[in-house]
């Protein structure tokens, strides 16, 4: 089984279609539209783009500036970040071997402004990775921060991930105030991400009792992509998210939402 | 708190801010200005507002942006087109104050304006649609609301379409759909409208819902239009139809309706909505045909015009128009029946005034008619005549309605059952039917195939057949067949024997076996009778006493049961007994009778043979003395009736000069005195072969009557034929007629009588009603057998103890007992 996907991922690989459409990746050739960012400019093509964002095919096809000029200007967001976006479109993949985490965490931002869920899903499979390789750098509490920034109160792949691994890690964040001064300053100041954890622990504690507990509701795991693919999933309604009606969190392991 | 409150304050001001600029860009998109904005831009800050769960903000905002932007801009411009000739529509004066074309050109000023509205609204939304694609996707499907282009449809249709016009004015909808009727009924005056504004408008009402709840089935175009324009369409077809049929004549009528239909479907197509025209079709349908079919076919100039003139092609519309409204084409089918019922009707009528006419026509009968003792037999002649008529008139008129099938009906199946029941009514309403077809036959045998090709021959042939396939008393024409047949082979009438046994064959065919056994039988003692002439023939020749003097004899045996040897009785003898008469031979005579029984009794012992001395003819050589050139004796042959024979060789013996009473004749001879009558009728009346002197001469043989030798008679031919005055097939007399049919009835009964028991042996066990069908099911092929007559025959078989009434039974049956 495992010999035959490989080989069928090869032969994906391998297909000279791909391969052509990689080829255009940052290739003037052939290109019809100009991406900009930071004063960073990519030539890219429009039939490689638009079939993947409906987003950025409104912007092209458009009456707006952008489909006039022919160009479109990113505003409020890293080039590199961009350029990931882009990238992936080509190969769907992106390079993240330089500041990992944040790149990451950018990328998963950027892919759900423009609604490009599987881009997310990878962006949240890369960060968790690279997190569980080595989490106690400063570029978890810049995560945190930015994301709390971001959206304090919204629920994302993003969040979930952070939220596992400082969950995990808890009782040795906490245990050394100085060693983890910045992770300590930033909960200071980020109630949101505090209370996260709150519920989170409790979650934990309760989350057996609750399965068997007739809170139980079968209910389509919205922000999950992979959960709703595979159909509804049964969601562990804790008791103060049936209270504040909010937080439905899947129990169908990494509520990163990738698949086992 | 203080800080949470100024939290939410700060993103008051934020998404104010924000919306700020939306609103503006929103503006700009309304008025066409939208090609300086930055999609990035727009996109962006309605995703912050999103993500700020703001969401809802932003959709109430936009809503009542767009909500404001309709009432206030849109909506003033499209009502300001209503100008008075479109506002006049409604009141029934109006319509005579403003023309046509102003009305016209209003409504299309109108519909432009409505139709640029509604695609600028389009057009709009879906650029706001475009840059709030974030809140659409994430705060609608979150919070289950309709996606903002849905709610700003909905908000067109409240703002503009709902809204009264003016006040005290019907909604801008109804008007909508009033001009578009209006437009529609000028179209179908025939002005030339623009059916593109039209299409436009009625896109609209079809992207649009009756509610937010967009419900398939309840867009605008069927809740506000269809049922309207349905409701009208059927007013203005019903009125049209009515008026074309006071005014016009059917075929326009069917050619118009047609049209109409057609129109309808391609205005469906080019103007509304396609899903429209299997129900518009239907309405006009209905109205023009299913609901005047029946006014259309008994117009003047309807379905009987149209047989009458061979409006083949209008016919074929009337099918077409009927055919598309009812699979069975009642109304057609039913005046078409009715309409082969009258024309059989007028067959029949005529062939029964034809025979009653007293007048013969004239040429063929004119001779016959200076001799006024045979009138009678030129009124059967004249009968006779009409029997043919009739036939072939039918043969026409099945002719006739199979051509309009074929050619009109598309050789439908319903209306050829239909036709064929008509025919079949045709022909067996009329009580001789029977005996007609069968004379029909009779002729052709005898003339009619006269130089006639095979194929031809055949053609006859055949039409007999769709006769006869139409016949329902076959039993009864059997009857009649057999007494034709009998007489055209004893009396050598038929021109060829193989001709008649291909019909016999093709009667084999068509009504089976059982039908045609005694028919055959009959050219089976042909054939024998032919080999016992010939056999007697050469025993005679044999016996070597080569005399001069003896008698030829050529004779026919016939097996007694097979032949309807009634047929040769004349009218006048059928009250007399033959059986107990024997007819006295000369010695001459007498010798070859018994001669040949001898013969006879030597090849088949047990047999009896009845000598038939009616019939049969005789040649003779007569000597008359004066009858030559210079008064010399000439030797004429002489062909006539065995009893003519019988009477001139009388004369043989009598001395010169020396006469016959009536009386001494028929006591010589003892033939029945009407044949006797007849006889002497032709041979001292008739001019051409009065070879005997009647006093006082008259033309009726009146007892007393005396008959002597014409020694002056005299012929130009040699070969004279004396006429026999019964012997072709002619229409039976009121009185044979009658007998006929109790013959018929009575072997009816007992073929009901057999059937009857053939049932109950078989089932045992029987209810009456079922006896009853079963009966007449088996009995079908032959006649159709009336229910009286098969009741009296089961209680004549309980009678006689073959049946008994099954007393327990719940409903009344019979047991068969063996």
């Amino acid at each position: 089984m495992a010999a035959a996907d490989a080989s069928r991922k090869d032969e994906a690989a391998t297909h000279p279609i791909l391969i052509g459409v990689k080829s255009l990746f940052g290739n003037e050739r052939y290109s019809d539209y100009t991406m900009e960012c930071e004063g960073r400019k990519w030539r890219i093509h429009k039939a490689i783009i638009c079939p993947q964002s409906e987003v950025l095919a409104k912007a092209c096809d458009g009456d707006f500036r952008e489909g006039i000029a022919q160009c479109y200007i990113f505003n409020g967001v890293v080039a590199d970040a961009v350029n990931a976006m882009l990238s992936y479109f080509y190969t769907h993949d992106y390079h993240d071997e330089e500041s990992r985490v944040m790149l990451n965490v950018r990328v998963c931002y950027l892919a759900q402004q423009y609604l490009c869920t599987p881009l997310k899903d990878l962006a949240c499979k890369k960060l968790s990775s690279c997190l569980s390789n080595g989490w106690a750098g400063e570029d978890l509490v810049l995560a945190i921060e930015t994301v709390y920034g971001i959206d304090p109160d919204g629920e994302s792949g993003v969040k979930t991930c952070l939220l596992e691994v400082v969950r995990e890690h808890l009782d040795e964040l906490l245990s050394d105030a100085e060693k983890y001064a910045d992770f300590h300053a930033t909960g200071r100041k980020t109630p949101s991400f505090l209370m996260d954890i709150l519920v989170g622990r409790r979650h934990l504690v309760h989350s057996e009792a609750d399965a068997r507990a007739s809170h139980v509701a079968r209910v389509n795991c919205r922000n999950h992509e992979f959960c709703m693919k595979l159909g509804p999933v049964p969601l562990v309604l804790s008791s103060v998210a049936s209270r504040h009606n909010v937080l439905l969190r899947c129990p169908s392991g990494s509520t990163g939402c990738c698949p086992a | 708190m203080a800080i949470h409150q100024q939290g939410l304050a700060n993103n008051d001001i934020d998404f104010n801010e924000i919306w700020g600029v939306l609103e503006k860009a929103f503006l700009e998109i309304h008025t066409k200005n939208a090609s300086a904005l930055s999609f990035e831009e727009l996109y962006r800050n309605a995703y912050k507002i999103v993500l700020k769960k703001k969401g809802d903000e932003l959709y109430k905002r936009v809503a009542d942006f767009e909500e404001r932007w309709l009432a206030m801009h849109v909506r003033e411009r499209v009502v300001n087109l209503l100008t008075p000739p479109l506002m006049m529509l409604d009141s029934v004066s109006g319509r005579s104050l403003t023309t046509t074309a102003e009305k016209k050109d209003s409504g299309e000023k109108f519909l432009r304006e409505l139709r640029g509205a509604w695609e600028d609204h389009q057009v709009c939304m879906s650029m706001l649609t475009d840059v709030l694609m974030y809140m659409d996707r994430v705060y609608c499907q979150d919070s289950r609301q309709p996606s903002i282009f849905a709610k700003s449809m909905g908000l067109f249709r409240d703002q503009i379409l709902r809204k009264p016009a003016r006040a005290e004015m019907p909604i801008l909808l109804d008007i909508l759909t009033r001009i578009i009727l209006d437009q529609i009924r000028m179209d179908r005056d025939g002005e030339t409208i623009q059916t593109h504004l039209i299409k436009a408008n009625i896109s609209m009402l079809e992207g649009l819902y009756d509610s937010d709840q967009e419900v398939e089935d309840e867009k605008l175009y069927l809740t506000a239009f269809e049922t309207d324009f349905l409701a009208t369409s059927a007013d203005f077809y019903r009125s049209e139809g009515e008026r074309m049929l006071r005014e016009s004549d059917a075929g326009t009528y069917c050619t118009h309706a047609k049209r109409r239909i057609d129109e309808e479907g391609d205005r469906c197509r080019s103007t509304l909505s396609e899903s429209t025209a299997p129900k518009i079709q239907r309405v006009v349908e209905d109205e023009l045909i299913r609901h005047k079919m029946k006014g259309l076919i008994e117009m003047d100039s309807g379905v009987e015009y149209m047989v009458d003139n061979d409006k083949l092609q209008e016919l074929g519309h009337v099918f077409d128009l009927e055919a598309r409204v009812d699979v069975k084409k009642t109304e057609l089918t039913k005046a078409i029946q009715k309409i082969v019922m009258e024309m059989g009707a007028n067959i029949t009528n005529a062939a029964v005034a034809a025979s009653a006419t007293p007048t013969a026509p004239p040429g063929a009968t004119e001779e016959q008619a200076e001799d006024k003792s045979k009138t009678g037999a030129a009124k059967v002649n004249q009968v006779t005549v009409a029997a043919l008529k009739w036939s072939e008139d039918i043969l026409a008129l099945k002719d006739r309605f199979d051509n309009i099938w074929r050619q009109a009906f598309q050789s439908d199946q319903m209306l050829q059952i239909a036709l064929n029941r008509s025919m079949a009514d045709a022909i067996n309403s009329f009580s001789r039917s029977s005996e007609y077809i069968s004379l029909f036959i009779d002729d052709n045998m005898k003339k009619g195939i006269r130089n006639k090709t095979d194929a031809e021959v055949d053609s006859t042939l055949e039409k007999a057949i769709i006769l006869l396939r139409y016949l329902q008393d076959k039993d009864l024409f059997e009857t009649y067949y057999k007494k034709h047949l009998c007489k055209r082979l004893l009396l050598n009438k038929s021109q060829s024997i193989s001709v008649e046994k291909q019909m016999i064959s093709k009667m084999k065919i068509e009504l089976g076996n059982s039908f045609t056994l005694k028919l055959e039988a009959m050219f089976k003692d042909m054939t024998l009778s032919e080999e016992l002439t010939n056999g007697y023939k050469s025993y005679v020749n044999k016996l070597g006493d080569a005399d001069r003097t003896r008698v030829d004899l050529g004779i026919n045996v016939l097996t007694s049961m097979t032949w309807p040897l009634e047929a040769f009785r004349g009218g006048a003898a059928a009250d007399e007994d033959q059986g107990n008469l024997q007819i006295i031979f000369p010695a001459a005579i007498d010798r070859v009778k018994t001669g040949f029984t001898r013969f006879y009794n030597e090849k088949h012992s047990g047999r009896k043979l009845t000598w038939q001395t009616n019939m049969g003819d005789a040649d003779i050589k007569a000597t008359f003395a004066k009858a030559g050139k210079d008064g010399k004796p000439r030797t004429h042959d002489i062909n006539c009736s065995t009893y003519a024979m019988l009477i001139l060789l009388l004369f043989n013996d009598l001395p010169a000069g020396a006469s016959l009473a009536f009386e001494e004749i028929q006591a010589a001879t003892n033939i029945p005195p009407s044949d006797l009558a007849r006889n002497l009728q032709s041979l001292a009346v008739a001019p051409k072969t009065r070879f005997l002197v009647k006093e006082p001469m008259s033309r009726e043989i009146n007892p007393g009557d005396r008959f002597s030798y014409n020694e002056n008679f005299k012929s130009q031919f040699v070969k004279i034929k004396v006429g026999v005055v019964s012997a072709g097939n002619k229409v039976e007399g009121d009185r044979e007629r009658k007998e006929t049919e109790k013959k018929n009835n009575d072997s009816r009964g007992y073929v009901i009588e057999a059937c009857v028991v053939r049932i109950m042996k078989q089932r045992k066990i029987l209810a009456h009603t079922a006896l009853l069908n079963e009966t007449i099911t088996q009995l079908s092929a032959q006649f159709k057998p009336d229910v009286n007559m098969i009741k009296k025959k089961i209680e004549s078989l309980i009678e006689r103890e073959y049946l008994e009434r099954v007393e327990e039974a719940a409903v009344p049956s019979y047991r068969y007992l063996a």
